[in-house]
């Protein structure tokens, strides 16, 4: 240890009342408390100061960057989201352009048949109806011959007043038909 | 001029210690477990309840002052020293407050040459190991004898000037502060009395505020800062040269 400032004298004299270490002495009680001193600040500083605020600052770190993080996983899945009603959006389009088309070509082709289906129908109407005619004015024909010929026997008949045989009726018949051809 | 007083002794018989009274506390030792004291209340304010959204101011300083430390520490000793940060806070805080007490009436920490020479002897300690962890017990030894070896008495002498001057700088300052201001009051006091003709040392009010502002705040912050960044500067020189 150095010596005292004040001299060895000096200090035993000031002990009965007060101590004084040396103005600039090196005191080994003194070193050994500044370093514990030192240590237990240290300690302080680093325990109830500065690891808790780091703990805090890391814990607010991470809370932010997560949520940008997850800002940016539902921008992310928003913009997904949009693509996706988008997509649905155009093939709902498509699709009601496609139905359109089909229910109009369908619709199309539906009343081409029936149209067709009423023609060929009407055609054969219009023939049945022909040959009906045809097949009438015949039969009319044919009795209008039969009746007429009875006719012209009768009168035939009344004129001559006899019967006439059966080769000469049919004779008169023929002619009378032949006569009323030729009317 | 006397040194910190020695307020009691710790019975405590060591049979190696030439300390037939024990071992001797002074108010420097005293004044130190009252900012340790200090501080720890100071930090468990700083730090109660605190939220990631901060809505109290004492979070705010508490996280301004690791933030500031931090990024004083990463731009003067490098991201790789950030181990250091909570020492150079608690280094820096002990200088601040053990010289800034002198402003309670207390005699300043700082102006007792033991606490700035044991907190240089830290700096010492913590440069040598760097530069061994560095360079290895090889390359440490080797470093002596650079660039020839007939510097090597200079070098182990600069080596060991590093904590005497820090020390040095660090108490000649606070202690002078100490001196002056005693010397301006007695001074002031005779000045009272032979111009006044009265007992009552009229003139030592306000005039000694001037002066404190530069030997109690002044000296204090700057004293502080110079010291941290010594270390922080030695420390990582060592372990990159």
């Amino acid at each position: 240890m150095l010596h005292h400032f004040t001299g060895p004298v000096l200090a035993a004299a000031a002990s009965a009342e007060q101590e004084y270490t040396g103005f600039f002495s090196v005191d080994f009680w003194s070193l050994v408390f500044t370093w514990a001193n030192l240590l237990i600040l240290f300690l302080i500083i680093k325990h109830f100061l500065y690891k808790p605020v780091k703990k805090m600052l890391e814990a607010r770190k991470n809370e932010v960057e997560q949520t940008y993080r997850e800002a940016d996983e539902a921008k992310e899945q928003a913009l997904s989201m949009q693509k996706e009603y988008e997509n649905h959006l155009r093939n709902a389009k498509e699709e009601a352009n496609e139905l359109m088309r089909t229910a109009t070509r369908k619709a199309q082709q539906r009343g081409d048949e029936i149209v067709a289906e009423a023609r060929e129908k009407s055609a054969v109407l219009l023939r049945q109806a022909e040959e009906q005619i045809g097949l009438e004015k015949k039969q009319a024909m044919n009795e209008m011959k039969s009746e007429i010929s009875e006719l012209a026997l009768m009168a035939a008949e009344k004129m001559v007043g006899k019967e006439l045989n059966q080769a000469d009726q049919e004779r008169l018949i023929e002619e009378f038909i032949d006569d009323t051809d030729r009317l | 001029m006397d040194g910190p007083k020695i307020l009691f002794r710790i019975p405590i018989y060591l049979p190696f210690f030439p300390f037939e009274n024990g071992i001797p506390v002074t108010d420097t030792i005293v004044n130190s477990w009252l900012i340790i004291l200090a501080v720890f209340l100071v930090c468990r304010i700083l730090t109660h309840h605190m939220q990631k959204i901060p809505m109290k101011k004492t979070q705010l300083i508490a996280e301004k002052m690791v933030t500031a430390i931090d990024s004083l520490v990463e731009s003067t000793m490098g991201s790789r020293f950030m181990r250091y940060a909570p020492y150079m806070l608690a280094l820096m805080i002990f200088s601040l407050c053990g010289s800034l007490i002198s402003l309670l009436g207390a005699r300043p920490v700082t102006a007792d040459f033991n606490t700035t020479l044991g907190w240089a002897l830290v700096t010492f300690v913590m440069i040598q190991y760097n530069n061994i962890r560095a360079h290895g017990v090889k390359g440490y030894l080797k470093g002596f004898v650079q660039p020839i070896p007939l510097l090597l008495p200079l070098n182990i002498i600069s080596e060991a000037a590093t904590p005497v001057s820090m020390s040095f700088r660090h108490f000649g300052n606070l202690a002078a502060g100490v001196v002056i201001t005693e010397l301006v009051y007695s001074g002031l006091a005779a000045l009272s009395t032979a111009l006044l003709k009265i007992d009552i040392p009229v003139f030592q009010i306000g005039i000694p505020a001037v002066l404190s502002l530069y030997f109690d705040l002044f000296t204090a912050v700057l004293q502080a800062f110079i010291f941290c960044m010594l270390t922080m500067v030695f420390i990582s020189n060592a372990a990159s040269d």
